[in-house]
């Protein structure tokens, strides 16, 4: 047996994953290669019996496979193999191509994992084999079978497309780009533009829609007939069908496909029979008519009878193409005539015209020409039509024509698509079109506000069917933008007793007419509007003495007179007015209006009269008498102002200003007006007093002159808010400085006194003097800081006195409980000397806390004397000396930026010790300890930072222990957790802090701010 | 039915150590006693028992204040891995302290069956061990 494949089994045997991987992946065979020597490899003998060897006879070296494999393939199971030898994650896995013993391909599915020592190092691999012949034949033939129906395609010349409509990318085939004349690459990079390129841009909107609609389900397939240029510069008709085959998730249609094809010819025929159609039914509408062929190849020209009587020629005339055209009278007609054939020719557009011709005896005459134009291949091939007669019916119309032309009024004739036949030199006039080139030019483009579909539109449009509109006003906007106001009437004409010829429309301007009319009118309702709504009361009569106007001030005033009355000596006993003392009632003659119709004179009269409520109202009253324009009395008029309020509010200002002297001159607190400059304005003894100056010195100054610098800013800005109308008014606490230099608080009142236009003109102040309330309040907080700080020591004390304390208690009264227990006086000794290590503890937490009180205390703090740094460094390694050299520690200093401080001895000297022992007890044994010790100044302030090396503390975890009694976060046997207790203490019983920063495993940094 | 409990003794202080494991044996309390000196300790040995539901402890007397890892810090990682282990562990909490802000804290915790200040008597112990012998039986 070859020691492959006894060690392959052994591993099958005692390793589940390998006898799983060869169960699920081994179906037709398996090998196992010792990357040790690699020219060994076992394979089974299903591994053989698939590829037709039979495995006895083989001697197991890999380059038995490797003769027989793909080569190409080979490398590729190569290329996986390395990458997964150096990754795991990599697979290897691959389809490979074997030489079976008979000659032909085998498919082989290769797997295989690598078996690696302890070490990560590949030492064997293992593969499995699955022949897939037949799914890969299988695949090969769905394969095959697409390109014979992509054959088939390509050779029925039937183009194809494949459009993602989510990207727009767009497939095309060869056969696509053939149909069009090109080939595929010519047409260069294809993108859903390239379509749009070669499409005609009349077809694009109709095949969106027809697209639209096969996305919106209406229809199983797109299906469109649609132009696309040629190559050769014609236009195809070009069939395109197609369908979406795929969605994305969201139900949007992702790809469409589907195919185009070239029906050129059998669009063309169908267009044809549409212009037969087209003609034969202009035939059965002219009867008995001449035809007429042009055939544009050889330009020959027929004529039929009828036609050459019209043209007044014999029946052996030979008419020619260049000859016809001098039928055409030069000018208009001659033009008209080219256009249209001309059109035919090019466009392929069929005519309907009427135009003048001369006859062979120079006779001028209307016809009607009708002209089909037949395309073969893109090019007019024949022109034909019909030839009438029209001369009788036009020369009836000219006739008409003239007749308007010469009218008086504004007038203008149509035919029946609204086209001018005719106008008055008035209409032009009316309708600023003076000048314009109108006649046979439709209204609605000479006057496009009478098309769009307007009212006018619908007018005409049922004249031509006979009814006659007329209206005697009409409002129209004219082409320069002006407005007319018209009357008009419209009628239909006749050609003979039942058809309609057009329509005639006359109007007239009745604009300045209404123009007067209208301002009048306005002119009438603003008065009415002014008089309404003035507070000016007006009454108003004729001569007769009826009132005529009675305005809304007036009603207001006598809310319980209808004015229904109107003859006004009747209604005047109801109007109850008095003399200015309110009590004697003014007599019927001395009553408004009455008096001045009689030529009385009344001007600023006051009278008062009562409301509901007996208040009295204040009237101002004027009246003056109406003449009209040919100098007689026609009426009066009464304007009445009502003073109430205005001599209310005299009266209050004048009582206001008197209390408001009085309180700012005996106000108990400070009281001044400031000007918007800052300067005293006026100032009251009570602020002199305050502030310490006299009077006249605090007028020549400004409040920024005894403002505390510090308020100064905060004062100017709200000073600034008042003036910019952002507020009315601000308190404000704040420092002035007295004469004497002292600081005064001030609790500070501002408002702004603005004028009647809103500027403001200046400030109101008041001052009351809070410097003793500020004093307590100032007195208040430290204390209550004070307290704080004791209540959190007093708090740290009962956590001390609960942790640290009640354990050993606990202890001891644990030992003694179990002591008492115990019979055997040899455990009874054992737990005595446990008695001793509790007593112990305890007394030295006792002696801990005794010594942390005795530094809370104040009486130490007084013990300070100049200290060098460099000093106490110095006798704390002295004491170090030992755990120093056993430690061979480096320890560095740099006391150079703050070489002194002013500070207790024993308690630096013993900062000093605790750090630096510290950072040497919990160095790390990975290094050498290195110490750094720095003191630098800042803001006045001197700080010194002890950085180490060590093996530092989470900060996470312990940050909030770090300085507690007894905390201890190592496990090591000097730890007590007392050091750092006792450094804190200190550091703050001398007004400092201390903080840590640390890193788990690289060190720890103890800054103290002293 | 005496001595069939596992029961873990998490605390620092080498006095309360001694006492509790000579009442125990006194009383004949427990089948085993594990003593950790801190959190740290009484986790890795859970860790490493997880599967081992045998070795793991019924009981778990756990002081707070600890170095390396206090009680409360234990109980945050405990409350992590609980669910990887089928052994449902009884814990208390055996403190010296009588701060009201702890036997707060230690209340909050679902998994902790009760507060317990030190010292622990032995009939508090016999207690304990007999109400989880009661569940078992």
């Amino acid at each position: 047996m070859n020691y492959l494949e006894n060690e392959i089994f052994e591993l099958i045997k005692y390793d589940s994953s390998i006898f799983n991987f060869i169960q699920e992946s081994s179906l037709d065979g398996f090998w196992y290669w010792d990357l040790e020597n690699p020219e060994h490899e076992w394979m089974d003998r299903k591994f053989w019996a698939t590829l037709g060897y039979d495995a006895s006879k083989k001697s197991h070296l890999a380059s038995e496979w490797q003769d027989i494999i793909n080569q190409d393939d080979l490398s590729v199971a190569y290329e996986n193999f390395t990458k997964h030898c150096e990754n795991p994650a990599h697979p290897y896995d691959q389809q490979v191509r074997y030489t079976h013993k008979k000659g032909h391909t085998v498919w082989i599915r290769c797997k295989g994992m690598a078996i690696r020592d302890t070490s990560g190092k590949p030492i064997r691999m293992l593969g499995a084999h699955t022949d897939i012949t037949k799914l890969k034949e299988a695949e090969i033939k769905t394969q095959k079978q697409a390109e014979r129906y992509q054959y088939i395609i390509d050779g029925a010349g039937i183009g194809t497309w494949e459009m993602n409509l989510q990207t727009k990318e767009l497939v095309l085939n060869e056969s696509w780009a053939n149909i069009l004349g090109y080939t595929l690459s010519e047409i260069g990079p294809i993108d859903f533009d390239t379509w749009m390129k070669y499409s005609h841009k009349e077809d694009v909107e109709e095949a969106n829609q027809a697209f639209t609609d096969h996305l919106a389900g209406n229809s199983a397939f797109y299906e469109h007939e649609v132009r696309m240029k040629h190559k050769d510069g014609n236009w195809r008709w070009i069939g395109v069908r197609g369908k979406v085959v795929s969605w994305i998730d969201d139900g949007k249609p992702e790809w469409a496909a589907g195919s185009t094809k070239d029906i050129t010819d059998r669009k063309e025929q169908e267009i044809a029979l549409e212009k037969y159609k087209d003609l034969l039914e202009r035939t059965n509408e002219a009867a008995s008519i001449g035809t007429w062929e042009l055939n544009t190849l050889d330009y020959t020209v027929e004529w039929s009878t009828i036609t050459r009587k019209i043209y007044e020629v014999d029946d052996d005339y030979i008419p020619g193409f260049d000859k016809t055209i001098d039928f055409y009278p030069e000018g208009v007609h001659r033009k008209n005539a080219e256009t249209v054939i001309v059109k035919a020719i090019k466009e392929g557009e069929n005519f309907d015209v009427e135009f003048q011709i001369l006859t062979a005896t120079n006779k001028p005459k209307w016809v009607r020409a009708i002209g089909i134009s037949e395309f073969e291949n893109g090019k007019c091939s024949r022109l034909y039509g019909l030839f009438q007669d029209i001369d009788e019916r036009k020369k009836e119309i000219e006739r008409n024509k003239f007749f308007i032309e010469q009218a008086p009024t504004a007038i203008a004739m149509f035919d029946t698509n609204m086209n001018y036949l005719a106008t008055s030199q008035k209409w032009l006039k009316y309708y600023g079109l003076e000048g314009y080139e109108i006649i046979n030019n439709s209204i609605y483009d000479v006057l496009p506000e009478f098309g769009n579909n307007s009212e006018w539109e619908k007018f005409h449009q049922d004249c031509l069917k006979g009814v006659v509109k007329k209206s005697d006003e009409e409002c129209v906007t004219r082409k320069d933008g002006s407005v007319i106001w018209l009357t008009w009437e419209m009628r239909p004409w006749y050609l003979n007793e039942s058809e309609i010829g057009g329509i005639i429309i006359y109007t007239a301007d009745i604009t300045r007419l209404k123009i007067a009319e209208k301002n009048n009118m306005e002119r009438k309702v603003l008065l009415e509007t002014i008089l309404e709504s003035m507070e000016v009361g007006i009454l108003s009569c004729n001569a007769q003495g009826e009132l005529t106007i009675i305005n809304k001030s007036v009603r207001k005033w006598w809310p319980n007179t209808t004015f229904q009355e109107r003859s006004l000596p009747k209604i005047s006993k109801s109007l109850k007015l008095y003399k200015p003392d309110g009590v004697t009632p003014l007599s019927v003659e001395e009553k408004p209006l009455l008096n001045t119709l009689k030529g009385g004179v009344v001007k600023n009269q006051e009278v008062v009269i009562y409301s509901k409520d007996r208040t009295a109202r204040h009237l101002i009253v004027n009246e003056s008498q109406l003449i009209d324009e040919n100098g007689q009395l026609s009426g009066a008029v009464l304007a009445a102002h009502d003073i109430t309020d205005r001599k209310r509010a005299e009266d209050k200002l004048r009582v206001s200003e008197d209390t408001f002297r009085g309180s700012f001159e005996n106000a108990a607190i400070g009281m001044a007006n400031v000007g918007l400059d800052g300067n005293w304005m006026k100032v009251n003894d009570t602020l002199c007093h305050i502030l310490g100056y006299s009077k006249k010195e605090l007028l020549k100054m400004t409040f920024q002159n005894i403002t505390y610098i510090k308020d100064l800013e905060i004062d100017l800005k709200l000073v600034g808010e008042l003036i910019d109308g952002k507020k009315d008014f601000y308190h404000l606490e704040k420092r002035y400085v007295h004469k004497k230099g002292k600081i005064i608080w001030g609790m500070l009142s501002v408002s702004v006194i603005r004028n009647s236009n809103g500027t403001p003109c200046y400030f109101v102040v008041q001052i009351t003097d809070i410097s003793t309330q500020k004093k307590s309040q100032l007195n208040l907080e430290v204390l209550t800081e004070k307290l704080t700080k004791q209540n959190t020591q007093l708090a740290s004390f009962a956590h001390i006195a609960s942790h640290n304390l009640r354990a050993p208690v606990s202890n001891l009264n644990s030992l003694l409980h179990y002591y008492k227990e115990l019979k055997n006086e040899s455990e009874k000794n054992l737990v005595f000397e446990k008695f001793e290590v509790v007593i112990n503890h305890l007394t030295s937490t006792l002696n801990t806390l005794v010594e942390s009180i005795k530094i809370k205390t104040a009486s130490t703090l007084s013990e300070k004397e100049q200290l060098s740094f460099d000093g106490v460094m110095n006798k704390t390694l002295e004491m170090l000396s030992g755990e120093l050299i056993e430690s061979s520690a480096q320890i560095k200093c740099d006391f150079s930026q703050s070489p002194r401080i002013n500070y207790n001895k024993v308690y630096l000297e013993s900062v000093f010790l605790n750090l630096v022992s510290n950072a040497l007890r919990y160095a790390s044994p990975d290094r050498v300890p290195e110490v750094t010790v720095k003191t630098i100044e800042n803001k006045g302030k001197i700080i010194m930072k002890v950085k180490d090396n060590g093996l530092g503390i989470d900060l996470k975890r312990h940050g909030h222990k770090l300085f507690g009694l007894n905390k201890t976060f190592h496990r090591h046997k000097e730890s007590k957790g007392v050091g750092l207790y006792i450094t804190k203490t200190q550091v703050e019983a001398m007004g400092g802090t201390i903080s840590a920063t640390s890193q788990v495993n690289k060190g720890s940094v103890f800054t103290i701010i002293f | 039915m005496k001595g069939q409990v596992t029961i873990g003794v998490v605390d620092d202080d080498d006095i309360y150590q001694f006492t509790i494991k000579r009442t125990m044996e006194l009383l004949n309390l427990a089948k085993k006693v594990h003593v950790f000196s801190d959190g740290e300790e009484a986790l890795d040995f859970i860790l490493e028992n997880v599967k081992n539901v045998q070795i793991l402890p019924d009981i778990i007397l756990l002081d707070i204040n600890m170095p390396i890892m206090d009680g409360f810090q234990f109980m945050e990682e405990y409350v992590k891995i609980k669910n990887k282990s089928d052994k449902k562990i009884k814990i208390y909490m055996v403190s010296s302290s009588v701060d009201p802000v702890d036997m707060e804290k230690a209340k909050k915790i679902k998994d902790i069956c009760d507060y317990i200040i030190k010292p622990i008597w032995p009939d508090q112990l016999t207690e304990i061990v007999s109400s989880m012998e009661k569940i078992e039986s």
